[in-house]
């Protein structure tokens, strides 16, 4: 299976960067059509296939009323949001590992998930429900990163280095916020929805969850995308940068802002999930290379492909659902010291 | 005049590193700058290029280099970095790529004709077989040289290479600045730190002498790379000897020489 793989990895590696961005956009197809069939309840290819054309054209059912309802409602509305998340967790990720010119940087290091679970905790805490508590989780994890900027703007020194330490800070102010909520959460209910919460899961996405995040990933992904050529210049340092004619300062505020949106989204709505975000931009490096004009789309594709993978077993391997945050550390971390050491070794 | 740089002083704090710094650099010729470490060379540099804040003027073609945008100075101006750190993994020409840019929106990615212009380049340095090498395997000498074809490819009227030869052997060295020669030959100008005195007599036009804190001497080479100006630039006695109808100099501290070579030597100078 490996072998196959690797095999299957190294045939990818040499076709040309537009060869391999259609390859892991159909690869993502695959695994999404996959996704909409399997179940509890089994879908067929026709059925799934049907349902979603017949949205927009007319088609005769050959599906019962409760199919559709249970497919529009809750698992198209799940693969969706496993797809949008991977996709930016993995985005903000890189972007983020180029401007600050850390390959070990992760998408939630300046406090966007610290600060959106503290937010989340309290709205559990006072039961504002799902939609109060994603809101909540949204506007706290804006916040963090914001009074990092504010913080780091005003500090002196090495910039990268004040916004980092500034980072860590602000992540840890949140993070023993969390832990309050957690001292005063009455242990039989509150208690167990915020260290659920707190593990990250996409079970219960439904369509409103799509329509909160629909907009910021959108507007952050897009951006995103249109300023990766300049971030290559910013992994040269800012000097550099800037005698390219990149203004870096400017770019990584902008970058920051529209990976912040999106990590935020995500995080809101879904809870922690870690180690996408760092270690799918370095699969996607293996893959098209270091050059964001390839390196960005290719980490979009692999993150939404990844997260769908990592949640398809989530929901299916057991009767009990395990938090996908767990799966993607679970799974994350071996792959990425086999990837490592395998490097290592050629 | 495309580099003017007057009045030009630089502080770190409360420790000032430089003092009212003046000369100019014409349209068509390359001055070498030449000083002891640690006089602000790199400093220098830094604020002719507008990352650094300083006090005075410093014109690029007639432009006040703080009233330009980013992207406009970076047409006036390329630079190579004294030392340079490579995070990830780029190809050659993907490097080289970074600086032709410049005449790029924020949000658009280069086309067919940037690349053309970062292949020339690289074939104007003689590594255009290196272009599809990682940057992580070259030697420290052909970074430079990567380094320098990338300034090339960023088409600026004025070019600013700091210590672009300090890690190139006796040919390579000799590529450099005879190609920065003919690229100040075609109209730029080009300012280059060295420390080696011998290299800018023969390859520069100007050579700017800076001492702790300041200039200490702009001139020809002729006139700045003696025994007199040498020995006080760097504090110990140098013998400037002259070669094959001064075409040449060459810079030897008096020590090793002993004293009755050394007052042989000044008196034929004279």
């Amino acid at each position: 299976m490996e072998n196959v793989a690797y095999a299957l990895g190294r045939r990818l590696r040499r076709a040309s960067h537009p060869t391999q961005l259609l390859l892991l956009a159909l690869g993502v197809a695959v695994v999404a059509l996959a996704s909409l069939m399997l179940g509890r309840y089994h879908m067929g290819v026709g059925e799934v296939l049907g349902m979603l054309v017949g949205r927009v054209l007319p088609v005769t059912p050959g599906w019962t009323p409760q199919q559709e309802t249970l497919f529009f409602n809750v698992r198209l509305p799940r693969v969706l949001l496993a797809l949008m998340v991977g996709c930016s967790l993995s985005a903000s990720g890189a972007a983020f590992q180029g401007v600050f010119q850390n390959p070990l940087v992760s998408p939630d290091f300046l406090g966007a998930s610290q600060g959106a679970a503290f937010g989340a905790c309290v709205a559990l805490l006072l039961s504002l429900g799902s939609m109060g508590t994603s809101i909540a989780a949204f506007v706290t994890s804006m916040a963090s990163v914001a009074i990092v900027l504010w913080l780091s703007g005003r500090a002196k020194g090495n910039r990268i280095l004040v916004t980092v330490l500034s980072g860590v800070m602000v992540s840890s102010v949140f993070q023993a916020g969390v832990s309050y909520t957690k001292l005063v959460a009455d242990p039989n209910a509150q208690l167990q929805a915020i260290t659920f919460w707190l593990m990250g899961s996409l079970t219960s996405a439904g369509p409103r969850d799509l329509a909160f995040v629909a907009i910021p990933m959108l507007v952050g992904n897009a951006g995103l995308l249109a300023l990766r050529w300049q971030v290559n210049a910013l992994t040269m340092g800012d000097d550099e940068a800037l005698s390219m004619g990149v203004d870096a300062p400017r770019v990584r505020r902008a970058v920051i802002v529209c990976s912040t949106l999106v990590t935020a989204a995500s995080v809101s709505v879904t809870g922690i999930i870690g180690w996408v975000g760092l270690v799918v931009p370095h699969l996607a490096r293996g893959i098209v290379g270091v050059d964001y004009r390839h390196l960005l789309p290719a980490s979009m594709l692999l993150g939404a492909g990844f997260l769908l993978v990592v949640d398809d077993v989530a929901r299916l391997a057991t009767t009990v659902e395990i938090p996908i945050g767990i799966l993607t550390a679970f799974i994350g971390a071996p792959f990425f010291m086999r990837l490592i050491t395998r490097g290592r070794r050629r | 005049m495309s580099l003017e740089v007057s009045g030009l002083s630089f502080s770190y704090g409360r420790r000032r590193v430089l003092r009212d710094l003046s000369f100019g650099v014409p349209d068509g010729s390359l001055a070498c700058v030449l000083g002891p470490n640690g006089v602000g060379k790199t400093t220098l540099f830094r604020c002719m290029l507008g990352i650094r804040g300083y006090e005075g003027t410093v014109l690029a073609n007639g432009h006040d280099v703080r009233e330009l945008s980013v992207r406009e100075r970076a047409r006036q101006m390329a630079y190579i970095p004294q030392a340079h750190v490579n995070v990830f993994d780029y190809e050659v020409v993907d490097m080289v790529l970074m600086a032709c840019g410049t005449d790029l929106g924020m949000l658009r990615t280069p086309t067919l004709r940037h690349e053309d212009r970062a292949m020339a380049a690289l074939e104007r340095v003689g590594i255009a077989d290196l272009a599809h090498r990682s940057v992580n395997r070259l030697s420290g000498g052909q970074l430079q040289l990567v380094l320098f074809a990338r300034a090339i490819a960023q088409d600026a009227r004025a070019m600013i290479l700091d210590e672009p030869t300090s890690a190139l052997d006796f040919a390579n060295a000799d590529k450099v600045l005879s190609l920065a020669q003919s690229l100040a030959r075609e109209g730029r100008s080009v300012i280059v730190s060295t420390h080696r005195p011998e290299q800018a007599y023969l390859y520069s036009d100007l050579v700017i002498a800076m001492g702790e804190g300041g200039v200490v001497g702009v001139g020809s080479p002729q006139e700045v790379v003696t025994s007199e100006r040498m020995s006080s630039l760097y504090g110990m006695g140098v013998t400037v000897s002259s070669l094959f109808g001064d075409a040449a100099r060459a810079c030897v501290p008096s020590e090793r020489l002993g004293a009755e070579a050394v007052r042989e030597q000044r008196t034929t100078m004279r």
